[in-house]
């Protein structure tokens, strides 16, 4: 009788095991696919005969439709440079140049993957067209829950979020590695509590 | 003992890892919450439908809020699909996604012939019929050959702010999406069958 109750027991926890490692996966490691660009991940081949299992079972669980290879390219990140997760309770700055694109968006998402709530007179979103720029092309977005003068990203604060950079009819995902694409740096400052 | 804890643990981890590979494998067969699974309740096949938000929420989460969709959803078993669109300057592209939510093929206005949308999508069957009719459309359609039978096709139009809208709008309303049944084309007069 012993021995049974033994034998459930391990069972149970290989079952569990497994359950739990099948779900941490999908939620947080990403595919064998991916590929990294600083802090920034994307999944280029999400949409091709190619794709990893991994990456089938997380668009189905999200119930996300990944962007085509001739469409576009998203890039996410839920961490600033140094590894911390975004907040809206911090500022950001986020600054350089994203890889050619036709046109690109940048959002704030919540944990739900639905768009953030924006300040009064802001929003959570960026599109290519309406960006300020520096003369030689690169741009500075300021991501803050007050007022910021330039490009402002606005959040409402008491929340952790999620950065998806869109990029639109790239080039990228062609390229050879004669380019190493650039992407925007996301650097913390102040933080309120 | 030392061994039998081994052999236990071993076990155990087997165990795991299958239950693992299963469960990722199962996810895409018994998923709900999927794309197609959401699109499939609010949309009818060979039906165009522009999504619209409810509260501020499109039924599929991670959606680009500079972009209008629209969602056309096809039962290839009987029939191609053809969708056609009129030709505009914003940017959009269109998606092919079978049931499990992975993307079959894709296009953008720049790749499109002459900037239209005008896709017929086939499966390998009835690519068979397009290759023997040859019908006119061959010519200036992108023609699609998938393996899938079910699934739909998504289509994204660049709006990035209120004043697009309107286009975005007309764009979207103008999307037809019908059942597709090729009819032969016009063939040279030495192929005519003596006698009809």
């Amino acid at each position: 009788m012993r021995t049974i109750i033994f034998y459930i027991f391990l069972a149970t926890c290989g079952i569990a095991l497994g359950g739990v490692s099948a779900w941490y996966s999908i939620r947080h490691v990403h595919g064998f696919a991916a590929i990294d660009i600083g802090v920034w991940t994307a999944y280029p081949f999400a949409a091709a005969d190619e794709i990893d299992p991994y990456t089938v079972a997380r668009s189905v669980a999200e119930g996300t439709v990944p962007l085509g290879v001739s469409e576009g390219l998203a890039f996410e990140t839920q961490t600033d440079d140094n590894g911390n997760v975004l907040s809206t309770d911090c500022d950001y700055d986020l600054e350089g140049t994203t890889p050619p694109s036709r046109l690109w968006t940048l959002v704030a998402y919540d944990e739900q993957g639905y768009p953030l709530k924006a300040a009064p007179g802001g929003s959570s979103s960026k599109y290519s067209g309406s960006v300020i720029r520096y003369p030689d092309g690169s741009f500075l977005i300021s991501i803050s829950a007050r007022p910021k003068p330039g490009n402002w990203l606005s959040l409402v604060s008491g929340q952790t979020f999620r950065l998806v950079l869109r990029l639109y009819d790239t080039s990228i995902t062609s390229n050879t590695d004669l380019l190493v694409p650039e992407m925007p740096a996301i650097r913390r400052l102040e933080c309120r509590s | 003992m030392m061994w039998r804890f081994i052999y236990y643990g071993a076990c155990t981890l087997v165990l795991a890892a299958i239950t693992h590979i299963a469960i990722i494998l199962l996810i895409p067969v018994y998923g709900t919450q999927d794309a197609f699974a959401i699109l499939s309740k609010n949309t009818e096949p060979f039906q165009f439908k522009a999504m619209t938000a409810v509260n501020g929420r499109l039924p599929l989460s991670d959606f680009d809020p500079f972009f209008s969709y629209g969602v056309c959803r096809f039962d290839l078993s009987e029939q191609g699909l053809a969708i056609n669109g009129p030709k505009i300057d914003t940017f959009w592209s269109a998606t092919i996604v079978n049931e499990a939510g992975t993307v079959v093929y894709s296009l953008n206005s720049r790749t499109a012939i002459d900037q239209k949308l005008d896709m017929i999508v086939l499966n390998s069957t009835q690519i068979l019929r397009i290759r023997e009719l040859q019908p006119p459309e061959v010519e200036s359609s992108i023609i699609v050959e998938t393996e899938i039978n079910g699934g739909f096709v998504l289509l994204r139009v660049l709006s990035p702010d209120e004043s697009w809208d309107s286009s975005a709008r007309r764009f979207l309303d103008a999307i037809s999406c019908e059942p597709y049944l090729p009819v032969a084309g016009q063939r040279p007069p030495n192929e005519v069958q003596p006698g009809s």
